[in-house]
This record gives C-alpha cells, sequence and structure tokens, in this order.
C-alpha cells in the first residue's frame, strides 16, 4: 500500500470512524477482563488493615495515580468501592489465607475462614467443599467475625492461593456465567441468563409476526410498482412508520393491544382472574407485537430491494414459457430473493435485541420471577413479563444500588450485546454480498 | 358446468391468483398499523379536551337543603327544618337520622364523619354526635364568624370570612376598610396580618379546600386569587382571574376546579390554576347552589330538588391554556412553564409541554451540531476518493447504524463521562458527542447518496477545465447536491428528536436536570418512556402523555415528509439536468 493510500485512509477513517471503533473494542476487551479476579490484598497499618480487590486484574499495567478497589467488608460498613494510591498497593501483601466469598443476595465478603460448623460439629477450614446445612465462620479485615449459612454462599475462592491455571479457569468459568448463570445481588453479578432467554423468544415471537406480514407487503409493492393508489400509500406508510420514533410504538401498542385487546381477552376468557390481569397487562406476546411493527419497514424494505434486484431477463424468459405472474414470482422470483428476506429478518433481529424504549411500556421487567420458556404447560408462556438484554442495561445504569457496583456486569452486558448486534449485522452483510453477486453472476 | 367452473377457479387458484389478494392483506396491515397509531394515540389523548359530561344522576325532591355531604355511604343532608338525614348511594330516598330543634344557615361535618355542627343566622351553634343524635350547644358568635374543622373539632373564629386550616397552619379572609385581609397563625387567638388586597366591596369570601385559591364575590364581578408564598416565606394575594358576571355564583367544586354559575341552569367550570376554561356542563332546573364534590360527585340544589350527579373525569389540571401557556408561579415570581406531574410541594400537578418540547429541539441541535460537520466531513471524503474508499467507509458507518444507542450511550458514559468534571458545560458535550455518534450515519447515509447521485461528469468537466479536485467539489458538485443534503439534515434532525433510551440513560446519569440550562429533564420521547408505564390509566398525566406522544408523532411524520420533499425536488433536478 503506497504512502498516499494510507494516509488516505487514516485520514478518511481517523476522526469518526476509529475512535468509535476504539470506544466499542475499548468495552469489548474490558469486559473480557473484568471477570478475571486480582489478587486480594492488604493495606493500611495492621491496626486499621483493609483487604481489597483492584477492580482489574492488570491494575500493574494502568495508568492514574489511584487504582479503584472493591472492600469486601460486613454490610452497612463504608463504602463498598473506593480508590487507593498505586504505591500503596504495590506495596501491599497478599495473605495466602484470604479468601473472597461470594453471596447470593449481598455484594462479596473479603476474610480469611476461620472454621465450618454442621451438624457434626466445627472442625478447622481446609478448602472443603460447602454444605448447605454448613455454617462458615469468617474473620474480617476489621478482626470481626461472622458466621454465613451455606445457602447463602454462591462460591469460595481461595484466589490468592491458586495458581496462574487455577487462575484462568476461574475467569472461564465467570465468562460462561455470563449467558448461563441467574443474576444476583440485585443483578449486579452473576449471568444474564435470564435476560438471554427473555430476549430469544422476544426476537423468535416477532419474527413468527413480522415475517409474513413483510414478506407480503414487499411481494405487494413488488407486483403494483407503478400502479394504483394503494400501493402508493403503502410506500409512503411504510416509510414514514420508519420514522415514527419508537418509543410510540409501545405507547400504541400499550392502548391498542394491552389495554384494549389484552382486556377484551382477559375478560372472554380469562373472566375467573380477573381482577388480576392475564392479557391486559404487559407481557411477551405484546412486545413481540411492538417489536414486529418496529421492524416491519426494515423487512419489508430489504425484501423489496432483492425481490428488484432479480434480472429482469429471467422474469421475461418464465413469462415467455407461460408461466402467470404469480408463478413466475413464487417459483422464481422468491426463492432468489430468500437471502434478501434473511438479511432483513436478520437486520429486524439485531434492531429488537437492541431497541428499549417500546419494550418498557409492554411488559419487560428488571427480574422475572420464571422464564417465558418452561417445562409446564403451555411451555411457552406468551402473557408472562420477561427480562431483555438491553432493558438490563438501562436498568443496571440507572438503578443499581450504585454505578461503581454495577460497573463489571454492565461491561459484561453491553459487551454481549455489543457481540450479538455485531455478529449478526456482520452476517446480514456477508448474505447481502452474496446475494448482490449471485443475481450479478446470472446475467449472462 | 359447476363442476367446471370450480376446477377452472382451482387451477388459477394453483397457478398463483391468491397472492394478490393475500399480499394486499400485507400491505393493508402496513397502512393500517401507521392509521391505528395516530387513531389510538389520538383517542387517548382527546378525552382532555372533552366538556364536562354527567354520568348519571339521581333526583331527591328535598327543596331545602342547607347543607350536604359526602360520606362513605352516601350522602348527609342537613334541611332547612332541621332534619337530618342519609341518602344512601343506592337508595332512592332519603333516611331521616335526627330532628334538631333549629333552622340551620351552616353546617361542617368532622372528617371521622360522627359529629355535625349546625349553625342559625343568628350565631347560635349545635354540635351533634351523629350516632344518637346527643346536641350540645356552644356559645354564640355576633356574626360575620367563620369556621374549620380541625382533628374532629370545630374551630370558630369572629370577624372573619372563611377559614381554612393548611400546611402552614390557620388561614382566614377578613374585611377592613375596603380591602380583604389575609390572616396566618398557628393558633385561632394569634391570627396576624400577611397579606391583603383592594376591594370595594365583598359579599363572601372562600377558600379552596387547601386554602391555596380564593374566590371573592364583589357584588359586580367575582373574581380568582391566589395565595403565593415566595421562598422568602413571604406570602401575598395576586389577582389571577376577573369574571364580571352579574348575579353570578362561583365555588370549588375541588382543589383546582372553580364551578361559575351565570345562566339559570349552565355551570362553567375553570382551572383555578391557569384561569383556563375547562367546559361548561348543562343542568335541568335552577341551580341553586353546588354544595360538595367529592372525586367526581356532586350535589347540586336546584328548583327541582337536589340532584346528585356523578361527572366523568374532569382533566381540570391540563386545560388547552395550561399545556400551551406559562402559568403563575407559586413563589409569585412571573409566570413560567412547568412540567412537574407528581406535583410541587403543594400537590398540585402542572403539565407544560413547552419545556419538554424546547428541551427536544435543544438536545436535537446539539446532536446535530457534532452529526452535521463529521457526516459532511465523511461524506465529502468519500465522494471525493472513490470507490475503493467510499465502500468501507459506507460498511462502516452503517456498522455504527445498527449499534443500539443505548450502547453507545453506556460507553460514553463508562469512558468518557470520568474525563470531565460534573459542570453543565461537559455535560453538554458529552450529551451532544454520545447523540452525535448515533446521529452521525443518518446523516452520512444520504448526504453520500446526495453527492454520489451527482453525475461524475459535471466534476469532471472542472477538471477539464483546469481546477483542482477540491475547487471542483465545492464549486460545482456541493451546490448540485444541496437539496439532498438539507433533506440529509432534516432526517438527522427526525432521528434525533426520536432519540430515547440514550437521553433517557445520559440525563438521569448526568444529572443534568440538577445543572440547570435545560427547561425540562427529559426530552418528549424519555420523558414517554419512563413516566408512561407508571401512571395510572386514564389519569389528566396519562391523557398529557398522549398528547405529548401526538406532538412526537406529527414532529416525526412532518419532518419525514419534509426531507422526503427536498430529496425528491433533488432528484427532479438532477434529472432536468
Amino acid at each position: 500500500m503506497s504512502r498516499s493510500i494510507l494516509s488516505r485512509w487514516l485520514l478518511g477513517f481517523g476522526f469518526f470512524l476509529l475512535p468509535v471503533a476504539a470506544l466499542l473494542l475499548l468495552i469489548l476487551l474490558d469486559a473480557l477482563q473484568v471477570r478475571m479476579p486480582a489478587r486480594l490484598l492488604e493495606v493500611g497499618p495492621p491496626q486499621a488493615r483493609e483487604w481489597v480487590m483492584p477492580q482489574s486484574a492488570f491494575w500493574r499495567f494502568g495508568w492514574g495515580a489511584q487504582v479503584f478497589v472493591q472492600r469486601g467488608q460486613a454490610d452497612g460498613v463504608g463504602a463498598e468501592f473506593r480508590w487507593v494510591e498505586r504505591g500503596e498497593l504495590e506495596s501491599a501483601s497478599a495473605p495466602e489465607a484470604l479468601v473472597r466469598v461470594r453471596r447470593f443476595d449481598a455484594s462479596a465478603l473479603f476474610g480469611i475462614p476461620v472454621e465450618v460448623c454442621d451438624g457434626a460439629g466445627c472442625t478447622a477450614w481446609r478448602n472443603q467443599p460447602l454444605t448447605a446445612d454448613a455454617r462458615l465462620r469468617l474473620e474480617l479485615a476489621d478482626g470481626r467475625q461472622m458466621v454465613l449459612s451455606g445457602t447463602d454462599i454462591a462460591a469460595l475462592d481461595t484466589l490468592n492461593r491458586d495458581g496462574t491455571f487455577k487462575r484462568l479457569g476461574h475467569w472461564l468459568r465467570a465468562l460462561a456465567g455470563v449467558v448461563i448463570d441467574a443474576p444476583r445481588n440485585a443483578n449486579t453479578e452473576g449471568g444474564m441468563g435470564p435476560a438471554l432467554v427473555g430476549t430469544s423468544m422476544l426476537v423468535l415471537l416477532m419474527s413468527a409476526i413480522v415475517s409474513p406480514l413483510g414478506v407480503f407487503a414487499a411481494i405487494y409493492l413488488y407486483m403494483n410498482q407503478d400502479r394504483g393508489g394503494f400501493a402508493r400509500l403503502a410506500r409512503a406508510a411504510i416509510s414514514n412508520l420508519a420514522a415514527v420514533p419508537s418509543v410510540l410504538y409501545g405507547a400504541f401498542v400499550m392502548v391498542a393491544f394491552v389495554y384494549g385487546l389484552g382486556g377484551f381477552i382477559d375478560q372472554t376468557f380469562f373472566a375467573h382472574r380477573l381482577p388480576s390481569p392475564t392479557f391486559g397487562t404487559g407481557g411477551l406476546l405484546w412486545a413481540a407485537c411492538a417489536m414486529a411493527l418496529l421492524t416491519l419497514p426494515i423487512v419489508v424494505t430489504v425484501t423489496l430491494e432483492g425481490l428488484e434486484r432479480v434480472p429482469q431477463g429471467l422474469i421475461e424468459a418464465s413469462l415467455a414459457l407461460g408461466a402467470t405472474r404469480e408463478e413466475t414470482l413464487i417459483r422464481l422470483v422468491l426463492p432468489l430473493a430468500r437471502g434478501a428476506f434473511l438479511t432483513g429478518l436478520i437486520l429486524a433481529i439485531s434492531r429488537a435485541a437492541g431497541e428499549v424504549a417500546p419494550l418498557m411500556l409492554v411488559g419487560v421487567v428488571k427480574s422475572a420471577p420464571q422464564l417465558p420458556l418452561s417445562p409446564d404447560y403451555p411451555y411457552i408462556h406468551l402473557e408472562q413479563k420477561f427480562m431483555h438484554l438491553g432493558h438490563q442495561l438501562y436498568d443496571l445504569a440507572v438503578h443499581a444500588p450504585s454505578f461503581e457496583a454495577a460497573l463489571p456486569m454492565l461491561k459484561v452486558c453491553a459487551a454481549l450485546l455489543l457481540v450479538i448486534v455485531l455478529s449478526l449485522n456482520l452476517i446480514a452483510f456477508a448474505l447481502r454480498a452474496r446475494l448482490i453477486r449471485g443475481m450479478e453472476n446470472m446475467l449472462p | 358446468m359447476p363442476s367446471h367452473a370450480l376446477e377452472k377457479s382451482l387451477d388459477r387458484l394453483r397457478r398463483g391468483a391468491w397472492l394478490q389478494p393475500v399480499s394486499a392483506l400485507g400491505a393493508f396491515v402496513v397502512i393500517g398499523a401507521l392509521a391505528a397509531m395516530v387513531a389510538f394515540l389520538l383517542l387517548q389523548a382527546l378525552p382532555l379536551a372533552a366538556p364536562p359530561t354527567v354520568r348519571s344522576s339521581e333526583q331527591l325532591a328535598l327543596s331545602d337543603v342547607r347543607a350536604a355531604f359526602a360520606t362513605a355511604q352516601g350522602s348527609l343532608l342537613v334541611e332547612g327544618s332541621g332534619r337530618v338525614s342519609d341518602w344512601p348511594d343506592d337508595g332512592p330516598a332519603a333516611i331521616a337520622r335526627c330532628q334538631l330543634p333549629l333552622a340551620p344557615a351552616e353546617a361542617w361535618l368532622s372528617r371521622r364523619a360522627d359529629t355535625l355542627w349546625l349553625s342559625a343566622s343568628d350565631g347560635t351553634t349545635l354540635q351533634v354526635r351523629l350516632k344518637d343524635c346527643r346536641t350540645q350547644v356552644l356559645p354564640a358568635l355576633a356574626p360575620p364568624w367563620a369556621a374549620t374543622v380541625v382533628d374532629n373539632r370545630l374551630l370558630r373564629s369572629r370577624g372573619d370570612l372563611d377559614l381554612v386550616e393548611t400546611k402552614a397552619g390557620l388561614l382566614a379572609l377578613r374585611v377592613a376598610a375596603g380591602k380583604l385581609v389575609l390572616v396566618q397563625g398557628a393558633r385561632l387567638d394569634r391570627l396576624r396580618e400577611v397579606a391583603s388586597v383592594a376591594f370595594a366591596n365583598v359579599n363572601r369570601a372562600s377558600f379552596n379546600a387547601v386554602g391555596e385559591h380564593v374566590l371573592v364575590d364583589s357584588g359586580d364581578a367575582i373574581s380568582l386569587l391566589r395565595v403565593v408564598r415566595a421562598h422568602s416565606g413571604e406570602v401575598s394575594l395576586l389577582i389571577t382571574r376577573r369574571f364580571s358576571a352579574d348575579g353570578a355564583r362561583a365555588e370549588f367544586v375541588d382543589e383546582n376546579t372553580v364551578a361559575l354559575t351565570v345562566a339559570p341552569a349552565s355551570v362553567t367550570l375553570v382551572d383555578a390554576q391557569s384561569g383556563g376554561h375547562i367546559g361548561k356542563l348543562n343542568l335541568t332546573g335552577t341551580i341553586g347552589a353546588i354544595r360538595i364534590g367529592s372525586d367526581q360527585r356532586w350535589l347540586v340544589s336546584t328548583s327541582m330538588g337536589l340532584t346528585r350527579l356523578t361527572l366523568a373525569p374532569l382533566h381540570g389540571a391540563a386545560t388547552w391554556r395550561s399545556l400551551w401557556l406559562p402559568v403563575p408561579r407559586l413563589d409569585g415570581a412571573g409566570s413560567a412553564w412547568a412540567w412537574t406531574p407528581e406535583g410541587p410541594s403543594d400537590g398540585n400537578a402542572r403539565f407544560a409541554l413547552v419545556p419538554l418540547l424546547g428541551t427536544t429541539l435543544l438536545l436535537a441541535l446539539l446532536g446535530l451540531l457534532v452529526a452535521v460537520p463529521v457526516a459532511f466531513m465523511l461524506a465529502a471524503f468519500a465522494a471525493l476518493n472513490g470507490a475503493s474508499l467510499r465502500t468501507p467507509i459506507k460498511q462502516a458507518v452503517e456498522l455504527i447504524e445498527a449499534i443500539p444507542s443505548i450502547l453507545i450511550a453506556l460507553c460514553v458514559l463508562i469512558y468518557l463521562a470520568p474525563l470531565t468534571n460534573g459542570e453543565p458545560f461537559s455535560a453538554a458535550l458529552l450529551l451532544s458527542v454520545a447523540l452525535g455518534i448515533v446521529l452521525v450515519p443518518t446523516v452520512f447515509s444520504i448526504a453520500d447518496e446526495a453527492l454520489h447521485a451527482v453525475p461524475r461528469s459535471f466534476a469532471e468537466s472542472a477538471l477539464a477545465l483546469g481546477a483542482r479536485p477540491l475547487q471542483a467539489f465545492v464549486a460545482i458538485t456541493l451546490p448540485a447536491a444541496a437539496s439532498g443534503l438539507i433533506g440529509a439534515v432534516c432526517l438527522g434532525f427526525g432521528r434525533a428528536i426520536s432519540e430515547t433510551m440514550l437521553l433517557l440513560l445520559l440525563a438521569s446519569m448526568l444529572q443534568v436536570s440538577a445543572l440547570g440550562w435545560l427547561p425540562s429533564p427529559l426530552p418528549l420521547g424519555a420523558t414517554l418512556a419512563s413516566e408512561l408505564p407508571e401512571v395510572p390509566f386514564g389519569s389528566t398525566h396519562f391523557r398529557v402523555l398522549f398528547v405529548a406522544a401526538l406532538l412526537l408523532l406529527g414532529m416525526s411524520l412532518l419532518i419525514n415528509v419534509f426531507a422526503d420533499r427536498f430529496r425528491a425536488r433533488f432528484r427532479r433536478k438532477l434529472g432536468q439536468l
């Protein structure tokens, strides 16, 4: 590559695209390292010692005079996070006996296990697995001892004793937990499992609703390209639907579907459950309807574009062989434009995965007691409230007890959403490119 | 042959004749979705403008009712003959409860609805225990005197026109030397003058239930006054509205609504806060007095007897006037627009859409300030450098367009916000950068399309004449694409006003409302997203939010149509060339 082209690339990408890409890359890398546990360190004079964990395992390579650390103290003792001078941290020791106790419904504790008691009596702690009825006595940094029940403890990590491989294992398990686990401690720890299930269910239902509508609308516009006020009206409607702010889809579905249709369904079929609403309140089905309406213009536009790309020569050949217009469309044009429809659907799915505003009005919640998918009849619970990846992100940032406490989870959640959206879009890109190439190759 | 016809039509169906009607259904859904959206939003907003209507009314043939109260079971009536009776909610007739040896002029009921006080015109007061009709005579006062019930006790004060208990203590109205005087104090014997306003003649003066508005009947006119409390603690009386109507009567029917009876059988309802007109109610018979309003229920004594009305919900706090015009501020310092749906300290909600609109436009402008130069520069760069650069730039921008705006907001919040110090300027900068990143793809793709549509031959002929590439671009391509570029800015603006989550997240996390440079804490879209999930269905707040939704919808559609116009004109112009 010559120097002039390189400088042009830098100029063209440098002032907007590269910074934005860097910002996104930063969150990806940050999310990867955020779950990698650092060593627990002891700072401060012996009489006022503190056990802290730097928020990044790579804090030694960072910059800035201070490092952000977590303080695993008992509940209600000072802030959970604070800044520590870098020098103080560099000279700190890492006592081998220190462990991190992760709890289900509260923040993590840093301490030294003293003994484990169960029905058979108490024994000194020697890294044995904890049973549910066991009680762990833990010494905290301020010298106090705390008794934890086995049912409260999510995991006990001997971070300072573990070697590199064991810690790598911790890290991999934590990364896997992001997609498998249920959230803990007011959504600030654990994983995104339910949110992923909720998002997938939403996207599946939305696809089921939007696919036929979008394809048929696109076919209609393709068949009636230049004639008919109705087709012109439909074209204008699609352009305007695409311009409607997403939150208004939520408002519309809320009054028309949730209160209107949902209220009617409740009175007709679920009268025995009233006054507690079944379909008369936000739920998965209504959210999918809102998302389907929201993504309808995308599916129609992209599908129509694909239909119009089919070479005219092929269509004329089919007509010349005696096929009707409709037969040509069904047997020839539609199969050729299948990729375009798929592209539109993927773009719609990527939009639905990240769109939050309309969902807030039609049934997304910060923590759903049950998954919309369960082994109980009827298996898919259309009326249930659900969790959504994008909304989880918003809720964590705004409603978490403290922004710092939610930060690791926020980064992980944001990176997950980013990976999903980017990969969906890259697939759509590749599909579209292949489609265009295929059409071009079809011409003599 | 019918079977032949059937076979023929089946064959037509097999050959795809079904496709046209079925696909028309899809097109119909698209049109229907937009139409239904407009219709449903309108349907939810319209009740705000509906006139007050009577849902149901019940008549009772009692002509001499002096006082009436709403109780848990129905209404408690006091007749001029001294009879006290119950009118149950579902009953056709009143059931007598007590007969008292007095012709009452006025009556008060304790909050627990267990004790009633009656006063005769000579100042005698009777206390009645409703359970067993046991009476007790209280010392008489010389008129005029006023009373109010505090802690199930009757407080009476001499020389006052009306007395009310408020958060700030007791308030009373008094007439002295051509003035209406407002007195205030913690106890009846410690009332002192806090404000006054000149009135030549005062026939009647009364507070609303929370002592915040005053109605004064001065014979030739009825005035609506406001008790204004400045931050310094100073109290003053401010005339907000004057109705010059002979023989009119006015009464508060709830904290915020004044009922003005002018014609013999029509009641005009006025919003006490803004003085705005809520609507007119036509009743049968000559109206004597409107007694009480509890929720939407009124007891009206007419020439035909007593009527109990149930009204459709009144949206007094959101008249057309108060949605758009500034209303007097609580502290008396002029008028202002306010969006305080939960109500300021005194419990009165205010809904002015102007601040929301202002914030929406201001933030959109901030975003465009960043997005338009960046997007135009990118588009110009792509146009100047041919397909080898244009394609990757276009694809990269498309990829950025696909990223959810909430993710961009979060990245800015996590990585850029710590670099700034929470000053108003840095918050504005962060907001405009984040919004700018979201807007760039929209503006870029339209601008790029416009620049690309200008035939290369234009620039090439300039190049042939000896112009440098940049010169040819600025002098030839840019003017040719001008209307397309304006269309790009329009669409960017449309995208900016419809942005919701990014602004909701950033505005609440950067606490911009505390910085004081925005007219309201959130723009239209973000207000809808954050408030609509929580408001009760059918409340005034709910209805006003749908007016806001309609406003947002109208703006987006208008901008879209406008941008389409520009792009169509651009294409036409190129065609002519």
